[in-house]
């Protein structure tokens, strides 16, 4: 479903990614690892289409970086959620129209939006907080608020950069708990950390990355326990 | 369909809405880049109006020669219609000469209280088409009447018509300099009064993009915003303009204001420029970069 081969991007004299190959299966959960700059941003950008490679070509579903027109960039993005470090929400409105209005971009009858809103609302918990301003929300609602715009279109891949990282310990649990629910409701997740904790419980497979590139080696968490400092490079 | 154009309705809604306080701002400096470009539109218009009352002075007279005969009047008075650039011609014999030159005279009429004789020729008064007013084309036209058999003399001022000329020219010319200038100084003054005005947006933008809005998406909404901006501030610059035409008339006889198609121009300008000024604002965070 989507494919990074042979990927590298580059500003200038700095190598952001280095030849990164890998690919993510329908329904899987990543958890890409790595110590801030290492490339994990520019990953989730690259599957976003925010940047292009400077060589490769990543692939999601049918789209390729290398053929994509412009226009289609937004049909793409509406078969992608992504969830910020810093939500990315539009402050002045309300939780309900922070998520409708991903659906009202793709044309959905209002009917449809309204019904479909409610619940996803419901799913992360915040449905008797619909018709609250987001400025009024703490911050672990206000990621649970883009967790539901991203899922509310059930896109093919939810991208997470770094989603718990302005949350407390326990918050950042029910964030992480809420992905994993959308991922056994079938939405593949990829989940960029450097939350040693998340990384710690978490079942899943684990990508790390150091300088750009992907360092070989199993990094989930049965296979660090008992050894994380050296193997997470923490 | 209906979805998106609501969602159209409801992002220009929201953004009005939002922004309604700081885009005070805006509509007032757009204003008054907008309240220039409209006195200079109302000065275009007086120096039209000058420049065709100046053209209308603009004619030949062809005296006639005393021994002129009724043939040759005859004659000259069909080919004249005929000419390249007549657009009409008017016989004015000896006696009505003499009675306009009385009427002229006025109170002094008795100045030709001794003349027994009438010492005024017979004449045909020319008026040509405004195209025809210049120097060398007034002068081929006179060269040919001369030549004309019980032609006297050809009169049509031949040395102010270059200079008027000239004069046209040169106005036109900086009237046009004036009206780039002005014209690309507007829009730079509205197009960042505008990325001003939506930088408080960029969140907006942000989250559109995020989610799959397409660039068209993205920009109707901030471009109407603009152009209802932009249509506020001409419409503040237009009242101000009336209050100083209104002062300017009171003073100066003769003084227009912005015609219809004027007044249309100043509106549709105000609007074109707002939502022009949104568009280059918002495409900032729209660029895509590949490699």
């Amino acid at each position: 479903m989507i494919s990074f081969r042979n990927v590298s991007k580059s500003y200038g004299q700095n190598v952001a990614v280095r030849d990164l190959s890998f690919h993510i299966e329908r329904g899987e959960f990543i958890v890409l690892i790595g110590a801030s700059g290492a490339g994990k941003t520019t990953v989730l950008q690259l599957l976003h289409h925010e940047i292009f490679p400077t060589s490769g070509v990543v692939t999601v579903g049918e789209y390729s970086s290398d053929t994509i027109r412009t226009s289609a960039i937004a049909r793409l993005r509406r078969k992608l959620g992504f969830v910020h470090q810093d939500f990315r929400l539009i402050r002045d409105r309300s939780v309900f129209e922070n998520v409708a209005i991903a659906m009202r971009v793709v044309g959905t009858p209002r009917r449809v939006i309204g019904k479909r809103v409610k619940e996803v609302l419901a799913e992360v918990g915040l449905l008797r907080r619909a018709r609250d301003r987001v400025a009024e929300l703490s911050g672990g609602e206000q990621q649970r608020v883009a967790i539901a715009r991203a899922l509310v279109n059930r896109p093919y891949i939810l991208l997470a950069d770094e989603p718990t990282g302005n949350l407390d310990p326990d918050t950042a649990a029910e964030i992480y708990a809420l992905l994993d629910r959308a991922n056994l409701g079938g939405t593949a997740v990829l989940l960029a950390t450097h939350d040693r904790e998340l990384i710690r419980r978490s079942k899943h497979r684990v990508l790390k990355l150091a300088e750009g590139m992907l360092v070989p080696g199993d990094f989930s968490a049965g296979a660090i326990r008992g050894d994380e400092g050296v193997r997470t490079g923490f | 369909m209906i979805s998106r154009l609501e969602h159209f309705l409801r992002e220009i809604a929201c953004g009005l809405r939002r922004s309604m306080g700081s885009h005070l701002a805006p509509v007032v400096l757009i204003a008054v880049a907008l309240f220039i470009m409209g006195l200079f539109f109302a000065a275009t218009r007086n120096m039209k109006e000058l420049i065709h009352l100046a053209h209308g002075k603009v004619g030949i007279t062809v005296y006639l020669s005393d021994g002129a005969t009724e043939e040759e009047k005859k004659a000259l008075s069909e080919m004249l219609p005929r000419l390249g650039g007549v657009r009409k011609a008017a016989y004015l014999s000896e006696d009505e000469a003499l009675r306009r030159f009385e009427e002229e005279l006025g109170t002094r009429s008795y100045l030709l209280e001794g003349v027994d004789e009438n010492p005024l020729p017979a004449s045909f008064e020319v008026d040509v088409y405004d195209d025809w007013k210049t120097a060398d084309r007034m002068a081929e036209l006179a060269d040919k009447l001369r030549a004309v058999p019980g032609v006297e003399s050809v009169v049509y001022g031949e040395s102010w018509v270059g200079r008027l000329e000239r004069w046209i020219y040169f106005v036109v010319a900086l009237d046009l300099f004036l009206g780039i200038v002005l014209g690309l100084s507007t829009l730079l003054v509205v197009g960042n009064t505008m990325k001003l005005a939506l930088e408080g947006r960029k969140d907006t933008v942000e989250v559109l993009r995020l989610v799959g809005g397409s660039r068209f998406q993205i920009r109707l909404p901030f471009v109407v915003e603009g152009a209802i901006i932009g249509l506020l501030s001409s419409t503040l610059a237009f009242a101000i303009l009336y209050r100083t035409w209104r002062f300017a008339a009171a003073r100066l006889s003769g003084v227009l204001f912005l015609d219809l198609p004027g007044t249309v121009l100043f509106f549709a300008l105000g609007a074109s420029l707002g939502g022009c000024g949104a568009l280059l604002s918002i495409n900032r965070y729209l660029r895509v970069k590949r490699g």
